[in-house]
């Protein structure tokens, strides 16, 4: 099979735009790095129409295959802030469940390419965290055609909104004249709180049918179909959320699926979040220690997070300030080993994100989402040679 | 060299004006008569009879006088977007939606702006709501030569675009845009525009400037069954296709100098692939040439000429739903043309006169 297959390899990718791009490929690597809990050596990956059909260790290199170090699946950002910014998030009310971030994408952003070229392949796009409760993040894949509809996957849907200063920031109390409508509250914290108290509390008392389609949104967040997805830096508002969570349980309003974006605190109360079953992503490390909100990230977060079994996923934003391969070696300078920092970058976000049946491992039958690495991943002097999406080269080895 | 289209219009016939004995019919020979379909007549004779083209052939009817002209002959120009002298009475600030607003209640007619526009050939203007309103009413066509309105509610104006989003109402997001333009259009009573553009009796304009407007805007429009074109689009030319299974057309804005050469590669390959374009002349802040300039731009990156001058012409008329009237110089259509010094998309070339419903409204003395 593999011998055929080769046979219909065309080199290159120089098809132009009318043929249908290449999506069958044979990858070899010294050591495929599985997110399964085996490194396999000197292995082949045989990717056909799109798919993992086949893995063999102690295997040969193709005359056609493309060649690594090392393989991983592709990493997944499970908080890619690649948006059209405030227009992403609709901010003539604080609280908005319904609009989704479908809106606020923009497929043709050059960022996602270097977020593809980072080794990101699959990414979630929560809106800025203008509103208290900003509406439904989307998740895409990182390069394939330029639609919206073409890199769109199907996840868990998460409704995603924070807590904390930023929803506030750009409000205003009124006092005087109103002159707009950020006159308005919240303007502190305890506002915040209080926006989604009232609009969880408003959804719980509301009739299950025909209020609205903000509601039908929030009724599903209550029932744990849809999963809330809240910023939260310090560990002060990582309690607000947990807090809000417990809340909900014990006035038998239902059990929320909560997932503290931006944890930077989130090694201060790591029993709180084991409690409550709170999964979290970590954003980049800051050089000097503080995130936005002021919140402290210690360079062992991660590592702390891992011994306390708390489900976590490290982000690397837009990569702006580094690439997520970098994160998760700067976890692993915090104390967690390169397997751990792999599964915080492949399987666990695809985990938390719900699309761990296509993605975050290497595994047959999976999407062929590859990272092709010069080096052992995650050092500072390695670094993403080729990527495949979905079986397309986005970024060629060769 | 700029003289008040009215005060002309009064003047019996100066310059190649046809015979006084027969006032409601006259006769013009050019070198060229380009009749804006593709055909281009060698020495043609163009007769105009109440303000109507009725013949271009190689001699005129017997008892009609044919004055010859010193250039070549072309339909006037009709610029897609453009509203000049509407101060802002185009822009109701007030709100976002107004779809029923008649934006020819803000054409002002004896304006002295529109002699700019007349005087680079542009007898036909499309009036349009301002660019920061979703749903800012309904487009009209004047002739600004002839202070008159071509056509109300010739499409249904829509802003997909982040001009049409503001800091400061609602909406601020695409999100929000999208939510209430969808509403309006679920919600839409029998007989409101919106109800009409669903039901393919209104055209829309849909200004969309980036690839992932345009590709939004084309989403809509095919969830609707809207039908009408792009107003932007300066990277159209890499969504060919799209626009294409869509059979959207898209209106250009005038070209930036120094911009990079969207506008000029996307007409070339919108022409290459079948889709309409025309252009928008924008003159209130681009200035009357604007247009011509854009089209001579597209020239120079390799756009042939029959295209340049049909995406002002035949192609905008078509846009616009007002081919039986306007856009080419076949008879029976209004006798709006220009008798250009030379080739007309050239920019060497003047308007040496413009005609506007077989009226001479404007000549150039040089």
């Amino acid at each position: 099979m593999i011998s055929l297959l080769s046979t219909l390899l065309v080199p290159g990718l120089a098809l132009g735009g009318v043929d249908a791009p290449q999506t069958s490929w044979s990858v070899f690597a010294e050591k495929v790095y599985t997110s399964t809990g085996d490194t396999l050596e000197n292995a082949l990956v045989v990717v056909t129409d799109g798919k993992i059909s086949a893995i063999t260790p102690g295997a040969k290199a193709l005359d056609d295959s493309l060649s690594a170090t090392a393989v991983t699946a592709g990493l997944i950002d499970a908080s890619a802030s690649i948006h059209v910014g405030t227009r992403a998030v609709e901010q003539s009310s604080e609280v908005t469940p319904a609009m989704s971030m479908e809106f606020g994408v923009d497929v043709f952003d050059y960022r996602w390419e270097r977020l593809m070229r980072s080794g990101v392949t699959t990414a979630f796009v929560p809106p800025q965290s203008r509103n208290v409760v900003g509406g439904m993040g989307v998740l895409l894949k990182t390069a394939g055609d330029d639609s919206l509809e073409a890199r769109k996957i199907e996840g868990a849907p998460l409704l995603c909104g924070a807590i904390g200063s930023l929803p506030s920031s750009g409000n205003r109390p009124a006092s005087g004249r109103p002159t707009s409508f950020y006159n308005r509250r919240p303007t502190t914290r305890m506002g915040v709180e209080w926006e989604w108290r009232k609009c969880l509390f408003d959804a719980a008392q509301a009739p299950a049918e025909g209020a609205g389609k903000d509601v039908d949104v929030l009724q599903d967040v209550l029932a744990g179909k849809i999963g809330a997805f809240i910023e939260a830096y310090p560990t002060q508002d990582i309690r607000t959320a947990v807090f809000l969570k417990e809340e909900m349980q014990r006035e038998g309003f239902g059990e929320m699926r909560l997932i503290v974006d931006a944890g930077a605190e989130a090694w201060r109360e790591p029993e709180m979040l084991v409690r409550s079953s709170t999964a979290v992503i970590l954003p980049p490390m800051p050089s000097n220690g503080r995130t936005n909100d002021s919140a402290f990230m210690a360079a062992n977060t991660a590592k702390v997070l891992q011994d306390a079994g708390v489900q976590f996923a490290i982000s690397a934003d837009d990569a702006r300030t580094g690439p997520l391969g970098i994160e998760a070696g700067l976890a692993m300078r915090g104390g967690l080993t390169r397997e751990e920092a792999l599964r915080a970058v492949t399987i666990t976000p695809a985990q938390i994100l719900g699309v761990d049946d296509r993605v975050g491992t290497v595994e047959v039958g999976k999407d062929a989402d590859l990272v092709l690495w010069n080096g052992e991943p995650f050092e500072v002097t390695t670094r993403p040679i080729g990527v495949l999406v979905n079986g397309r080269l986005a970024l060629d080895p060769r | 060299m700029l003289t008040l289209p009215i005060l002309i219009a009064a003047l019996a016939h100066p310059g190649p004006a046809p015979s006084p004995a027969a006032a409601d019919v006259f006769a013009l020979r050019a070198s060229k008569v380009h009749i804006g379909n593709g055909q281009v007549v060698e020495g043609g004779v163009l007769v105009i009879e109440d303000g109507v083209v009725r013949a271009v052939g190689e001699a005129a009817p017997e008892g009609v006088t044919v004055t010859d002209v010193d250039g070549e002959i072309a339909p006037g120009f009709i610029a897609m977007r453009d509203a000049t002298g509407a101060g802002s009475e185009n822009n109701e600030t007030t709100r976002k939606f107004t779809p029923t607003a008649d934006i020819s209640l803000a054409f002002d007619a004896k304006h002295p702006a529109w002699a700019h526009l007349v005087s680079q050939g542009i007898t036909t203007v499309v009036m349009t709501p301002g660019a920061s309103r979703v749903a800012g009413g309904l487009d009209a066509i004047v002739s600004p030569a002839l202070g008159e309105v071509v056509k109300r509610k010739a499409a249904l104006h829509l802003g997909m675009s982040s001009r049409s989003l503001s800091s400061f109402t609602e909406p601020t997001s695409y999100a929000g845009l999208f939510g209430h333009l969808e509403k309006h259009f679920a919600d839409a009573s029998e007989g409101s525009p919106f109800a009409e553009a669903k039901a393919g009796s209104l055209r829309v304009m849909m200004e969309a400037y980036t690839k992932s407007e345009v590709a939004r805007a084309i989403h809509f429009a095919t969830g609707h069954g809207l039908n009408g074109a792009i107003v932007g689009a300066p990277e159209a030319g890499e969504q060919v296709e799209l626009l294409k299974s869509a059979k959207l057309g898209v209106v250009f804005e005038p070209l930036v100098a120094g911009a990079a050469g969207d506008v000029v590669d996307s007409s070339i390959a919108l022409r290459k692939a079948g889709v309409p374009f025309a252009f928008a002349s924008d003159a209130s802040s681009r200035g009357a040439a604007a247009m011509r300039m854009t089209a001579a731009a597209c020239m120079r990156g390799g756009l042939d000429a029959h295209a340049a001058l049909a995406a002002m012409t035949k192609s905008a008329a078509d846009m616009l739903g007002v081919s039986s009237t306007h856009g080419t110089l076949e008879a029976g259509k209004v006798a709006d043309f220009v008798v250009w010094s030379g080739a007309p998309t050239e920019l060497t070339s003047h308007a040496s006169h413009v005609y506007a419903g077989g009226k001479l409204v404007h000549q150039t003395h040089r």
